[in-house]
């Protein structure tokens, strides 16, 4: 059953690079999975990346899994999420048009 | 002291025991090059960097350590993608160091610039860019630790040209990079008790071994399960060099070109003990199917594994070697044994042993030109193949006597594997026979790396198996698209003796079998290169037995002539 999950993840972060990021991104893309609204916020150790999904729990599941293998990713979880946080929603119903 | 920082990497390199790097230089690598100038390390030099990562991935394959492969930024480090995608589906350790532009310009296509970091990240275990010259070391250090860690595969190390040439004035411990290493971890008792108890309410039970109990080095204890419980082992395709192939309960592997007795031993199993398999499509063909009826525990040390194409009754995350030590701890000592499901797949597989030897077709049959050369063959001698019907003839017919002696591009398919994966295995092991069991077409694809024969003292044996066309596209033309044959005959090959004789490399176009025997058995008493080309007609090369894609293995399509019964009970 389709439902909406929200994926934490903590990248460690070296020299304030995109790579883990674009890397964690790239399992992403590879999942059943519809991507709704993605935040990332940089500190100086870390990167949080909350993803917020449409999918079966399975799928979501192994993407986390898939997540998980990264060498970048000390951390990653996923919970049922109620509803896309509105600042990201409003920003993709402008980009929508 | 202040060093380059290339100094400082190619001392730690010779320092960590790498002495063998497979590589082409280029500009923007020209600066690690020189730092091995003078140092007690051997660098063999490819005529393609596809070629010198193949080999990377098999030396890795042979000495369970990472081989190291060295190119130049653009070019080079493209040219590394089919090796990096391969060695990745294969689990193969490997670390790939690439040049790049100077940090100056990048992102302005300056000459030669590519970003092969983001390039790879998808084919790749991990990417590192190096953009300090006090990171090189310890990223280095932390891309080889990482391409063995838990499940193996490639790393690659990007380093631009000023890195490369900037002073550090000390090395920084490979702590310093951050890195979250994941281990193995440790399997849960409770469910492999769970396990065991599925096991012993079996009746049926078959192992489905993969290539992770190769890494696991955990044939012993495969092989005591299986014995313990008269269990039959069926293979993939990369498991099928995880356990000797004449032990008596091994069935060859199963799937798409696979053994008749290995699809019934799964078709009519209740219970598969799965170790080490990622569950390809190849070897299961319709995974609804697959679950249908049967309980399966899958034992894997990648969690992301567990579930991934099957769902099992039980998912165990584990090392493959602990995983079934711990059950053997668990299992009964006097377990029921199944002797009569045994006997019906042994069976089945002497009918297709008899069937083949009786069986012939005009010129050479690939399965007795496999039997002859394995007959003159040493057990230890390390088989690597190219990708195409004389892959699958190698699946089907060659005997792996000695776990980790069969070398093949199992996951991925890449055409042109062999002749680079059988020089990587010679590097690794210049004592032992290493032959390459190839395809005309596969072996045009990298054949210019067979000047490395000569060059470094490398003689090994390629077997190609001559029958002018893409074999295995045009068995699929011929079966699954109306024999519309469309781009796939060679119409005009070139002479492979004359390719061996410009390489400095006998060759022999044998015209029956005794010619053949004798031949490569010359070459491996003498420890000479040869090239074998052996004459197939393509219109009789189907591999048969053969599943269509998708479909389950009781679909399967059996050679002319031969007839068995694949349900249990009904014979």
């Amino acid at each position: 059953m389709m439902n909406s999950y929200r994926i934490n993840l903590t990248l460690l972060n070296m020299d304030c690079g995109l790579d883990p990021l674009v890397r964690a991104l790239n399992v992403v893309r590879r999942g059943k999975v519809n991507v709704k609204a993605i935040t990332v916020s940089f500190n100086r150790d870390a990167v949080n990346v909350d993803i917020y999904v449409e999918g079966v729990e399975d799928e979501v599941n192994w993407v986390c899994n898939k997540l998980n293998k990264l060498y970048d990713v000390a951390n990653v979880s996923y919970t049922a999420s109620i509803s896309i946080p509105k600042a990201q929603a409003l920003l993709m119903g402008e980009r929508n048009g | 002291m202040v060093v380059r920082a290339v100094d400082a990497l190619s001392d730690e390199i010779v320092k960590m025991g790498i002495d063998e790097i497979f590589g082409i230089p280029g500009g923007q690598i020209m600066p690690l090059f020189d730092a091995f100038y003078g140092k007690d390390i051997k660098i063999f030099l490819f005529r393609h960097e596809q070629g010198a990562i193949h080999a990377a991935d098999a030396y890795g394959r042979v000495t369970r350590k990472p081989g190291v492969v060295l190119v130049t930024s653009g070019p080079g480090a493209t040219n590394l993608a089919t090796g990096l995608a391969n060695a990745m589906m294969d689990s193969s350790p490997l670390v790939a160091l690439t040049g790049q532009v100077p940090t100056s310009v990048f992102g302005r296509d300056a000459f030669q610039e590519t970003d092969i970091v983001g390039l790879s990240m998808p084919i790749a275990k991990h990417t590192f860019m190096v953009k300090k010259p006090e990171d090189l070391v310890p990223m280095f250090k932390a891309a080889y630790r990482i391409a063995t860690d838990g499940r193996p595969g490639p790393v690659v190390v990007d380093i631009p040209r000023d890195v490369q040439l900037s002073e550090v004035k000390e090395v920084r411990g490979e702590d310093y990079v951050k890195v979250s290493y994941k281990g193995i971890p440790e399997p849960d008792l409770g469910l492999v008790a769970y396990a065991v108890k599925l096991l012993m309410e079996a009746e049926r039970p078959v192992m489905l071994v993969g290539g992770g109990v190769c890494w696991s080095n955990a044939t012993e204890e495969v092989l005591t399960v299986a014995e313990m419980l008269w269990m039959p082992i069926v293979t993939t395709l990369p498991g099928k060099n995880c356990v000797p192939n004449n032990h008596p309960l091994f069935m060859g592997p199963a799937g798409m070109h696979g053994r008749v007795e290995a699809d019934a031993a799964i078709m009519n199993s209740d219970l598969v003990l799965a170790v080490g398999t990622r569950f390809s499509d190849r070897t299961v063909g319709d995974f609804r199917e697959f679950q249908r009826g049967r309980r399966i525990i899958h034992i894997d040390i990648d969690k992301s594994e567990i579930g991934k194409n099957v769902k099992p009754s039980v998912g165990i995350i584990g090392d493959a070697k602990a995983t079934l030590r711990m059950m053997l701890e668990l299992l009964p000592k006097a377990a029921v044994k199944n002797e009569q499901f045994v006997n019906w797949l042994r069976s089945i597989k002497e009918a297709y042993e008899k069937f083949r030897e009786t069986s012939d077709m005009p010129g050479f049959a690939p399965w007795r030109v496999l039997k002859v050369i394995r007959e003159v063959t040493p057990p230890q001698a390390i088989v690597a193949t190219g990708v195409g019907s004389h892959q699958m003839w190698s699946e089907l017919h060659w005997d792996v006597y000695v776990p980790g002696t069969f070398i093949t591009s199992a996951g991925l398919g890449t055409m042109g594997f062999g002749i680079p994966a059988a020089l990587g295995a010679k590097v690794a092991r210049p004592n032992v026979p290493v032959l390459d069991i190839d395809g005309d077409g596969s072996f045009q694809m990298t054949m210019q790396n067979l000047a490395l024969v000569r060059e470094y003292n490398l003689p090994i044996i390629v077997v190609i198996f001559d029958n002018s066309t893409l074999m295995l596209v045009r068995h699929w033309q011929m079966l699954l698209y109306g024999r519309r044959i469309i781009a796939v005959d060679f119409q005009a090959n070139p002479d492979f003796i004359k390719i061996g004789e410009a390489y400095g490399i006998d060759g022999v176009r044998p015209s029956n079998y005794d010619e053949l025997r004798s031949s490569v058995a010359r070459a491996i008493r003498n420890n000479e290169p040869l090239i074998v080309d052996v004459t197939i007609d393509r219109e009789r090369d189907l591999v048969l037995p053969w599943v269509q894609p998708g479909k389950w293995l009781g679909e399967v399509v059996l050679p002319e002539g031969f007839k068995v019964n694949l349900r249990y009970g009904d014979a």
